[in-house]
């Protein structure tokens, strides 16, 4: 059954080729995800969230730094191990639940033909008819994918990915294109899915509504770590070279090449601009 | 699996079908060759006369009649092996003879055969049954007035009998009189046509009994005849002999015929006696070489259809499995790994590949059992009901394993990218003109066997495929370029205002299927273009050298032996030669001279068939006829008034001087028999007196010359003659002026002539030689000629001798070249007829007379024959262009090439298959784009205006492209493939380019591929609503 993992990445770095140039999409993450928790990824388009979760499923390389999930480093894992990483231990959804799915397969089938790779690899995974209550699937499991609608068709890929009972779940942008039930419907199997197995879950979004019912949400802005959000409350993350990013409301207040003070204030610290011309002033 | 195919229906079925094709292509080239083999040895041996299929053996001995061997135990001589293949023996006795006493009739021959009285018509009496009966031929009834129930003595005459006193001889009762009935039976003998021409006795039948009852013997007693001769005839079965069969007849009848008792009794003098005939080793040869032919020509034509199939099979299979990314992409991210994606994709991609292996098959099966039944349906040899050979077998295990290495090839390319490449919507595409290795290695390939072909490092039919690879090759490079050009031009089109064609160039630059579309079509139209050529030149070919060896529309050969009759008689039917002209083909008598053909120039150049030749520019003045008419007497009786002098001996007298000396007439008659006629005699103390001598010219004779004639071996002489008052049955003959006789001189021989009003005074000095004569000026001394390569002298100027007259080779001078004799022989040599009339030639038998009509139509020929038989002229036998043409159309040759037709049509269908394939697989991605130029405002009307542009252009460059390099390797190509079993011996083989025919075919090609990518385009557009927008997969 399933076995929540931890994520960890250190100095997370990956560049790749673009029109002849060089474009850095993560440029050091450092991120932590408990085994068991359920996170979001948010940030705006081209700042690296999708890049990370493809790393984090496996679907290439980093160009440097680390990535742990659970005990398995991933850059260390043969392709064999890769593969049977991506059988039983991480699910990547993709964006778009058609690309998910084996398009002239039912419902039913599809979880079969993911649950059945980490049957053979040794893991114990939930009945599929299980995996189909859980995501809420099983009205419509055995209907063709032509026939479904594009929320359901996000519940069967949701359902495929939870297959193999995997101990990470990791889905770009589920919600996207959906009205707000069948987002409701999702976000919902989403927590129930880390509910009810103790799924760790990461989730890349660019919907508040979505990012809100999340836990906890980290903010991916220049490939790097922005912020993060617990509870409704917004924080800035020291990195491991002591960065730490400004949130976006105060940094659009300091103009480029402002000189901040930092001040030690009880518990707290003190960001003090420095007024050009008058060092020294408060 | 089923969900599978059942989710892409038309793709599997595609795929099934061009599995199928490649199949049927693969597996029908063995099963052709072999139902082309069998057709070929099938016709062969059925058209062949039954002397040419069949075997005979004959024995006679001319020192022992014990030697000989019987008929029965000839045929036990046919070894076991091959005995089977002949139907039931014919045996036959027979036994040269003359009628007794000899009065100078010539002779005929007596003949016993099993079942002879089937096969001939009795017009009288009945088949003889017992000893000493016979039945004779009408014509011999006629000839020699014999009538049934009369007796006649025929004694035996032939290498062991010459005298009749040593003869056997029988009396011998006529019992029936005959008609001759042609057929296969007779083994091409012919049993009469002797006693017609007064020539001898044709055949008489006799029964069996008449050779072994006792005949009286000379000198008394009672015995057997010296000399018969036993022969058994085998008619082959074709029913029960398979292709296989003929390499292994022929080798065994070549060994029976060398060693017909064995090679331990080779020595023998039964062996001696034994012959054995048969064309089955030349027919076993010509076999081989119609298979060698067909066993190349066959597989390399279907091997450019396979090329182009296995081409399309591959496209379709790269877009299948390019359409199958996301699957891969799924079976990756659940961790089955590229092998897992991989048999996810066969699972899909195998079955329809593997249905089609069977279908295709059948088709092969089916289209040979077609070809059987048609194109091949003019003979065939026994064959198993269910014959399956082995190649097809190998065909079929080629087929499989090409097919599924494509299939695994094309998937593994797609299961080996990255995930993070597989989930792409679009599938990354290089840019730019670049050639991938197995792109590069592929057109410097192909490029590099074209040029050995072309540049002759590599013969033989493999040149076929020539354009072919030259268009695989330019295809691929033309590919990389035209994108560009296409991009270049869109934009262009852009920059000056014209938005619609811009775009949809500019559309199709950036489309992947524009690289798989442009080799496809230059393939294809380069296949259309090249076979259509191929038939072309090939039809041209055999109707060319049809019409070189028949000689006109229609050649009646004439039953006749006298060319002035035969020319008078032509002239009488047409007298200006506009439509019918006579030809004589005089043969050499001796190997390596020309054949001389007397022709009447200006309506031979005419009527005569001169295919690829202008006759018009042949020198045809230069063949003039005598300029003297010439002189010719009729009658049986000649007055004249002679006088002489006397002669002298002239030189030492080694020999006894001529006691008296004749005046000689030198005539040429109608058959071409040259006779010296004596006339009176000229006693050595001289003579004035009239003279009447009998003149055997009854029915005219042409005078060539007059002269002296001495005895044999006495001294040469000197001396003059006159004669004056000459007169053929009272009737006076002008022997014309000074100019109508021509002198002749030698180193010790001369004769010359004077010639007054009153008469002609021919002075003499014989030299060595028994006869000196003064040649008529309407013989000529050299005859001028337009000669072939094979008959012209290498000395330029130089004469050289043609056909033989009485002994003498009628000198001849090339006066002009000409690339052939139509109807004749590679080395003839073509004369005026007037001076064959002047000269005639060796004789009877040498020459053949006919005559060419220059049109085919029934009606007329009919009507020809007709005339020509009221003037006493039979026609033995027509020949027409068309009837050769057919014979070559059943030969290996021919048949491999008909197959270029097949491949033809089938490329196009191919090429048409293929772009609708392209459009099938890349419909959803141009729908969305021009879904997005709608959204942009265009109608859709517009949108499909677009979509119309983006195909036409690449169809129409890559069939231009394809079809000009058709038409450019055309000719190389072709000029490598065998158009005959047997090279031509006169018709030099035409290769120019069918232009008519080639452009014909391209266009259409070109036509119907556009319409193809038009309409496809149309429907591609006709889906691009703008919900097509939305859509992510």
């Amino acid at each position: 059954m399933t076995v929540p993992r931890a994520i960890r990445t250190l100095g997370l770095v990956h560049i790749y080729r673009s029109e002849g140039h060089d474009v850095a999409a993560l440029s050091g993450v450092d991120l932590s995800v408990d085994a068991g928790e359920v996170v979001g990824l948010l940030g705006p388009s081209g700042s690296g969230k999708s890049t990370l979760l493809a790393l984090l499923g496996g679907l290439f390389r980093p160009s440097a730094g680390k990535i742990f999930v659970g005990d398995h480093e991933l850059s260390a894992l043969s392709p064999a191990e890769l593969d049977a990483f991506q059988a039983r231990e991480t699910s990547l959804m993709l964006q778009g639940a058609g690309r998910n799915l084996v398009p002239y397969l039912t419902v039913r089938e599809n979880v079969e033909f993911a649950a059945a790779q980490a049957r053979r690899l040794g893991a114990e995974v939930a009945s599929v008819d299980q995996g189909l209550e859980l995501v809420g699937a099983a009205d419509f499991a055995d209907a063709p994918l032509a026939q479904l609608s594009q929320g359901q068709l996000q519940m069967a890929a949701l359902a495929v990915a939870m297959a193999p009972s995997p101990g990470v779940l990791l889905a770009d942008e589920p919600t996207s294109a959906l009205d707000r039930v069948a987002r409701e419907r999702i976000v919902a199997a989403l927590l129930r899915v880390n509910r009810e197995r103790g799924t760790t879950v990461v989730v890349v979004t660019h919907d508040p509504d979505v990012a809100a019912r999340l836990p906890r949400t980290v903010t991916i802005r220049d490939g790097r770590i922005g912020g993060e959000g617990r509870s409704g409350q917004e924080y800035a993350v020291v990195t491991a070279d002591g960065f730490v990013p400004l949130p976006v409301h105060i940094r659009e207040t300091l103009p480029p090449g402002t000189l901040l003070r930092i001040e030690a204030a009880g518990e707290g610290f003190l960001l003090v601009p420095e007024v050009k011309g008058e060092p020294g002033q408060d | 699996m089923r969900a599978a195919l059942r989710y892409r229906r038309a793709q599997a079925l595609v795929v099934a079908v061009l599995s199928a094709l490649v199949t049927m292509c693969l597996v029908i080239a063995p099963l052709y060759t072999r139902a082309l083999e069998q057709a070929m040895v099938g016709t062969a041996l059925r058209e062949a006369p039954a002397e040419r299929s069949g075997l005979r053996l004959v024995s006679t001995s001319t020192t022992d009649r014990n030697l000989a061997v019987p008929s029965d135990d000839l045929t036990a001589l046919v070894p076991p092996t091959i005995r089977g293949l002949f139907g039931t023996p014919i045996a036959a006795t027979s036994l040269e003879v003359r009628q007794m006493p000899l009065l100078g009739q010539p002779g005929g021959r007596l003949q016993a055969r099993d079942g002879q009285c089937e096969h001939v018509r009795f017009t009288a009496g009945a088949c003889p049954v017992a000893a000493f009966e016979i039945a004779i031929s009408a014509d011999q009834a006629r000839e020699y007035g014999l009538a049934l129930g009369q007796s006649m003595e025929l004694g035996e005459f032939d290498e062991v009998v010459s005298l009749p006193e040593a003869a056997p001889h029988a009396t011998m009762r006529v019992v029936g009189v005959y008609e001759p009935v042609d057929g296969a039976y007779w083994f091409g003998d012919r049993l009469t046509g002797q006693a017609a021409k007064g020539l001898g006795y044709d055949t008489m039948l006799t029964a069996p009994a008449s050779f072994t009852a006792s005949v009286p013997m000379p000198g008394g007693g009672s015995g057997s005849w010296f000399q018969p001769r036993y022969a058994v005839d085998l008619p082959l079965a074709p029913d029960r002999v398979s292709v296989d069969d003929i390499q292994g007849m022929g080798a065994t009848v070549a060994r029976l015929a060398e060693f017909p008792m064995g090679v331990e009794n080779a020595g023998s003098h039964i062996a001696a006696t034994v012959r054995v005939h048969s064309g089955l080793p030349a027919i076993a040869d010509e076999m081989s070489v119609g298979r060698s032919q067909a066993a190349i020509t066959v597989p390399l034509l279907m091997a450019q259809l396979g090329l182009l199939l296995a081409a399309v099979l591959w496209l379709v299979l790269v877009a299948a499995a390019d359409q199958r990314r996301g699957e891969a992409a799924v079976a990756r991210l659940r961790g089955r790994g590229a092998r897992g994606a991989r048999r996810l994709l066969l699972t899909e991609t195998l079955p329809p590949v593997l249905a089609g292996v069977p279908i295709g098959a059948a088709l092969a099966v089916g289209a040979v059992s077609a070809a059987r039944h048609t194109l091949l349906a003019f003979g065939s040899v026994w064959r198993p009901p269910l014959e399956v050979p082995w190649p097809a077998l190998a065909a079929v295990a080629i087929a499989v394993a090409g097919m599924l290495g494509l299939a695994v090839v094309s998937v593994q390319r797609v299961c080996r990218e990255p995930v993070a490449a597989l989930i792409r919507s679009v599938p990354p595409r290089p840019l730019g003109i670049r050639l991938g290795v197995l792109e590069g290695m592929l057109v410097a390939g192909a490029g590099a066997v074209f040029l050995a072909l072309v540049t002759g490092s590599v013969r033989g039919p493999v040149g076929l495929v020539a354009p072919t690879l030259l268009a695989l090759a330019v295809g691929v490079v033309a590919s990389r370029v035209l994108p560009s050009l296409l991009a270049v031009s869109g934009r262009r089109l852009l920059r000056s205002g014209r938005p619609a064609a811009g775009a949809a160039l500019l559309s199709a630059s950036r489309r992947g299927t524009t690289r798989w579309l442009v080799p496809v079509v230059t393939v294809a139209l380069c296949i259309t273009v090249v076979t259509t050529d191929a038939l072309a030149v090939g039809a041209r070919n055999r109707a060319g050298r049809a019409a070189a060896e028949v000689g006109a529309p229609t050649v009646l050969v004439l039953d006749s032996v006298d060319l002035a009759t035969v020319a008078a008689a032509v002239r009488t039917i047409d007298p200006e030669g506009a439509h019918l002209t006579p030809v004589v083909t005089i043969g050499p008598s001796e190997t390596g001279r020309p054949t001389t053909v007397g022709v009447v120039p200006d309506a031979f150049r005419r009527i005569a068939l001169w295919p690829g030749v202008d006759a018009g520019a042949l020198p045809w003045d230069r063949l003039t006829a005598p300029s003297a008419a010439p002189l010719v007497i009729t009658g049986t009786q000649v007055t004249y008034h002679v006088t002489a002098t006397g002669f002298r001996t002239v030189g030492a007298l080694r020999q006894a001087a001529p006691t008296a000396l004749a005046i000689g007439l030198r005539v040429v008659r109608g058959d071409g028999q040259v006779e010296v006629i004596s006339w009176g005699l000229l006693p050595e103390g001289g003579i004035d007196a009239d003279q009447t001598v009998p003149l055997d010219c009854a029915h005219g004779c042409r005078v060539s010359g007059l002269g002296i004639i001495a005895p044999p071996s006495t001294a040469p002489v000197a001396g003059a003659v006159t004669l004056r008052g000459l007169a053929v049955d009272g009737v006076p003959v002008d022997l014309g002026g000074a100019s109508a006789w021509r002198d002749v001189s030698t180193s010790d021989s001369a004769a010359s002539a004077v010639v007054r009003p009153d008469g002609l005074t021919l002075s003499y000095s014989n030299g060595p030689t028994d006869r000196i004569f003064l040649d008529h000026a309407s013989v000529p001394a050299v005859v001028s000629a337009l000669t072939t390569a094979a008959a012209r002298p290498s000395a330029e100027g130089a004469t050289f001798a043609g056909a033989f007259v009485n002994g003498t080779p009628l000198l001849l001078r090339s006066a002009g070249s000409v690339a052939f004799v139509p109807g004749a022989p590679a080395s003839s040599s073509v004369v005026n007829l007037d001076n064959v009339l002047a000269q005639g030639w060796t004789g009877r038998g040498s020459a053949t007379l006919t005559a060419y009509l220059d049109s085919d139509d029934p009606a007329t020929v009919a009507r020809v024959r007709e005339r020509l038989d009221g003037q006493g002229i039979a026609v033995l036998a027509t020949r027409h262009p068309a009837d050769v043409a057919a014979s070559f159309e059943r030969s290996a040759a021919a048949w491999s090439l008909q197959l270029a037709l097949a491949v033809g049509l089938l490329s196009l269908l191919v090429a048409g298959v293929g772009i609708v394939v392209l459009a099938s697989t890349s419909w959803r991605a141009r729908s969305r784009d021009y879904a997005g130029l709608r959204m942009a405002g265009s109608s859709a009307r517009g949108v499909g205006r677009i979509a119309q542009l983006e195909t036409a252009p690449v169809v129409i460059v890559s069939g231009l492209l394809g079809a000009a390099i058709g038409l450019w390797a055309a000719p190389a190509a072709i000029g490598m493939v065998p158009l005959f079993t047997t090279p031509p011996p006169t018709f030099p083989i035409d290769l120019t380019t069918a232009w008519g025919l080639c452009l014909m075919a391209g266009l259409v090609g070109l036509v119907a591929l556009t319409l193809v990518g038009v309409l496809t385009s149309r429907q591609v557009a006709a889906r691009s609503e703008l919900a097509r927008l939305r859509e992510t997969t």
